[in-house]
């Protein structure tokens, strides 16, 4: 902004309140509670916390009282970063979600809830704070898909940052470039003197604030003493994390032993994940009357420490030891945020160091595991955080429910059944091979569901009842309305088949999410020079769409099938799948191949089609992994810098590469 | 049931009216030389649905290539029956432990389809087998691959790949 520093006296600070608060803001900002600095709602400036300054460190915060001699004993944001920071405002621990009713006549009325948005002031935040709201805008608001209820929130936000006048022994802000100095995201910036502030707009709004506080401008010598506070607080903080290259050498070492000597002093409690400012995964609880009839679906902050996080329905986990969390934790921060957002995801505020109840200390974790070597790999693109992105950036996934019904429920086999579901909405009607909608009735978790045929009228979702929500909707009856978000997750790319030999090879319910790509080759097979079908199950009487495979393999197509296991009455093939290829020779250097079904079905497979000369960015297969929202927010379906949800589910096994077959990722 | 072979197929034990030739057989990868030399000890079998071809822990009588057919290869458990554990196709072996000590066969072989075989006679071949490096060297590879093949299709069957029920430590 082009108007010069003004100076606010200490007394008058009340009277920016006012301002902030005369446009119909509350007002946030740091006071002393539960013996700690949190961002509460204050109504007065009496309420910050002057004279008190904090001693941060490994695994201890204590507040300290400055005795009444000392100069800052009169200073108000001599703390370090507040220890609850922006995030509970922008970001609440508990949002209602979703909320679902069923009329008497059937009918269910579904509305995605979000906050109407709160005009807010914030007073008091530091430039790691504003760093990570800038990273928030990115992951929660950049899209493709946009947090509704962050977007509220943070559209009515006004920021006054202060710069901070001193660092704890667990600040690194300048190690990841994002303080302390405020250089962006801030409406008003203040810099705090014995006895008042230079104060400097960031905005229009902030400027149009300091007009109305008719300030004089701030002395010279001020503007100076501000700027040399700022920079000495800069030069107190060493060197901290080595950035340059760190992507690279933490992604090299993730079977460092260190992991597991953490692990050893982790307790997996999640404390770092909550008091994180840019740590966004959240998991859903469904509140439901007694009859089921109507439940709201409450969104929470999760932590990726929590046993449950990477579970599927079914009970696994792919991440089932400390040391696999732990690691996703860090490398997530300081190596794959870059993949899917462009900055790190850490900001250097050290809270995670100072509440970590054991005192790890990233820094020092990070120095150990992937310190900089002789040798310094591949530098990064640049350490700066991202510019400030408008939080209405497009929205190409779709966020709502429609309303479907349920026309015809089919059984396959004992625990699965296949849903017709009749629909005129365009959205679903275009849906491809692969994709996937989310399913919600009233009373039950919200599962992701792939599509298992596309119908001029509707489409076919084939469920296998593993767990209470899919057990519920293989139950359901014919006439029964449900709520469907999508479609969803990239489909298989059919196209890249075109003019080659079509292998499709299923396993067990992974045939559901390749039926639809059987329907789109045979529909025109003229396209493919061959086409192959290759089927597993666990028994006989697990195969899935029998008679609807008898009848393509009667018609010609060239369906070959076994079991894993039979009696004697199975006169068919009998062994795991990657027996259908046993005596196959290495020719597959024409084959496309569509791979479904439980992940250490399609590695077999996939390193099966490898010695065939299959190649392997023709290989594709599904991955399965916890999804809760399908569209890259919740965080639960991460792999590396990938969310299974949006940037798959469907990858090739050259786009996976080793994270294919690495435990625990 | 001592004599499998010969109680259920009429044409059981006569040698090839010509050499065997048995599309995609796991035997096309020996030199002619030794195709020639295994030849003399070729006859064929020939076994009806259902017919037993080997009976696990009995002497495993030959070494044989499936020339057409499906063979499963099948384990008796206590109080339920018996269980496919694999199957086997046109041109692969049968009837490895013909000549692995104790030269037993692990597991029962029953044909399921109409079946014919090219056997070679166990104590024939294994003598052959200890006069002839050059036989040695071309077909235990082969043998030995086919030991791995069963060896790996049955710890992924250990692995219950599409079962529903979460692992438990054991």
């Amino acid at each position: 902004m082009s108007a010069a520093p003004s100076f606010l006296p200490a007394a008058r600070l009340d009277a920016l309140l006012d301002a902030l608060r005369a446009d119909g803001r509350r007002v946030i900002g740091p006071t002393v509670e539960d013996g700690a600095i949190r961002m509460l709602e204050i109504d007065a400036a009496a309420a910050l916390p002057f004279g008190w300054t904090v001693d941060s460190r490994p695994g201890s915060v204590r507040l300290e009282r400055r005795p009444p001699t000392d100069p800052g004993a009169r200073r108000a944001f001599d703390t370090g970063p507040a220890w609850s920071g922006i995030k509970p405002w922008t970001f609440p621990s508990r949002v209602g979600a979703l909320h679902l009713e069923r009329a008497e006549d059937g009918a269910l009325s579904v509305a995605v809830e979000a906050s109407p948005g709160i005009p807010t002031a914030v007073i008091g935040a530091r430039a790691c704070d504003l760093a990570a709201l800038a990273i928030h805008d990115r992951v929660l608001a950049g899209g493709p898909a946009v947090d509704l209820d962050y977007a509220a929130r943070r559209a009515d936000l006004f920021v006054v940052a202060v710069e901070c006048a001193l660092a704890t022994s667990t600040c690194f802000c300048t190690s990841m470039g994002t303080g302390p100095a405020v250089t962006s995201g801030a409406d008003i910036v203040l810099a705090e003197l014995d006895g008042g502030f230079v104060a400097r707009a960031g905005s229009p709004a902030g400027e149009r604030i300091l007009e109305r506080l008719e300030l004089a401008p701030a002395a010279t010598e001020r503007v100076t003493r501000a700027q040399d506070q700022v920079a000495e607080v800069a030069a107190s903080m060493p060197r901290q994390v080595e950035l340059d290259g760190l992507h690279d050498r933490l992604l090299a070492t993730l079977d460092h032993p260190r992991w597991q000597s953490i692990a050893e002093r982790c307790l997996a409690c999640g404390n770092c994940t909550l008091v994180c400012p840019t740590c966004f995964c959240t998991g859903t609880t469904v509140g439901s009357d007694l009859d089921g009839t109507e439940s709201t679906t409450v969104r929470s902050w999760d932590s990726c420490f929590t046993a449950g996080f990477a579970q599927v329905a079914g009970g696994g986990s792919f991440r089932p030891n400390h040391a696999d969390r732990y690691r996703q934790w860090l490398t997530h921060k300081f190596a794959t945020w870059w993949d899917q957002f462009g900055s790190a995801g850490c900001v250097g505020c050290g809270r995670c160091i100072a509440w970590c109840p054991v005192g790890i200390d990233i820094r020092e974790e990070l120095a150990a595991i992937a310190g900089p070597g002789p040798a310094a790999p591949l530098a990064m693109p640049g350490t700066r955080i991202l510019a400030m992105a408008p939080p209405a950036a497009a929205a190409s996934i779709r966020t709502e429910y429609v309303t479907v019904t349920l026309a015809e429920v089919r059984p396959e086999t004992a625990d699965t059944a296949t849903l017709r579901l009749a629909t005129d909405d365009p959205a679903l009607l275009a849906a491809r091979p692969g994709q996937f909608v989310m399913v919600a009735v009233p009373a039950f978790a919200i599962p992701p569901i792939s599509i298992s045929r596309i119908r001029p009228d509707g489409l076919e979702l084939t469920i296998r009842a593993a767990g209470p929500a899919t057990s519920f909707l293989t139950r359901l009856r014919p006439g029964a309305t449900l709520a469907v978000r999508g479609p969803l997750g990239r489909p298989w790319p059919i196209h890249d088949a075109v003019g080659r030999d079509v292998a499709i090879i299923a396993g067990g319910i992974g045939l559901a999410p390749l039926r639809g790509v059987i329907d789109n080759v045979l529909a025109a097979p003229e396209r493919f020079r061959s086409i192959r079908i290759y089927l597993g199950a666990r028994t006989p009487n697990d195969r899935l769409f029998v008679p609807e495979m008898d009848a393509l393999a009667a018609a010609g197509v060239d369906i070959r099938a076994t079991v894993d296991r039979a009696g004697p009455s199975w006169l068919g093939r009998v062994g795991v799948i990657t027996e259908l290829f046993r005596n196959a020779r290495p020719t597959g250097a024409n084959v496309t191949a569509f791979i479904c079904g439980p992940e250490r079905m399609m590695t077999a497979v996939a390193d099966r089609l490898a010695d065939l000369a299959v190649p392997p960015e023709h290989t594709w297969l599904t991955l399965e992994r916890r999804m809760e929202c399908g569209v890259g927010l919740c965080g639960h379906c991460q792999l590396g810098g990938r969310f299974v949800c949006k940037d798959g589910p469907v990858f090739s096994v050259a786009e996976l590469g080793a994270d294919l077959r690495r435990e625990g990722l | 049931m001592t004599n499998q072979a010969s109680s259920t197929s009429p044409v059981a034990g006569e040698p090839p009216a010509a050499p065997p030739q048995v599309a995609g057989s796991v035997l096309d990868r020996l030199s002619p030389a030794v195709r020639t030399r295994l030849r003399g000890l070729a006859r064929m079998r020939s076994y009806e649905p259902g017919a037993e071809i080997l009976r696990g822990h009995a002497a495993t009588p030959f070494l044989a290539v499936i020339e057409r057919g499906r063979v499963a290869l099948r384990l008796r458990v206590p109080e339920r029956g018996r269980v496919t554990i694999v199957t086997l196709e046109a041109g692969e072996l049968v009837g490895w432990s013909a000549v692995v000590p104790p030269y037993r066969a692990t597991v029962d072989a029953v044909a399921l389809v109409p079946t014919r075989l090219v056997a070679y006679d166990a104590a024939a071949l294994r003598e052959l087998l200890a006069a002839d490096c050059d036989l040695a060297a071309g077909l235990l590879p082969l043998v030995l691959e086919s030991v791995s093949e069963r060896l790996s299709a049955s710890w992924d069957q250990l692995l219950d790949l599409f079962g529903t029920k979460p692992w438990e430590p054991w």
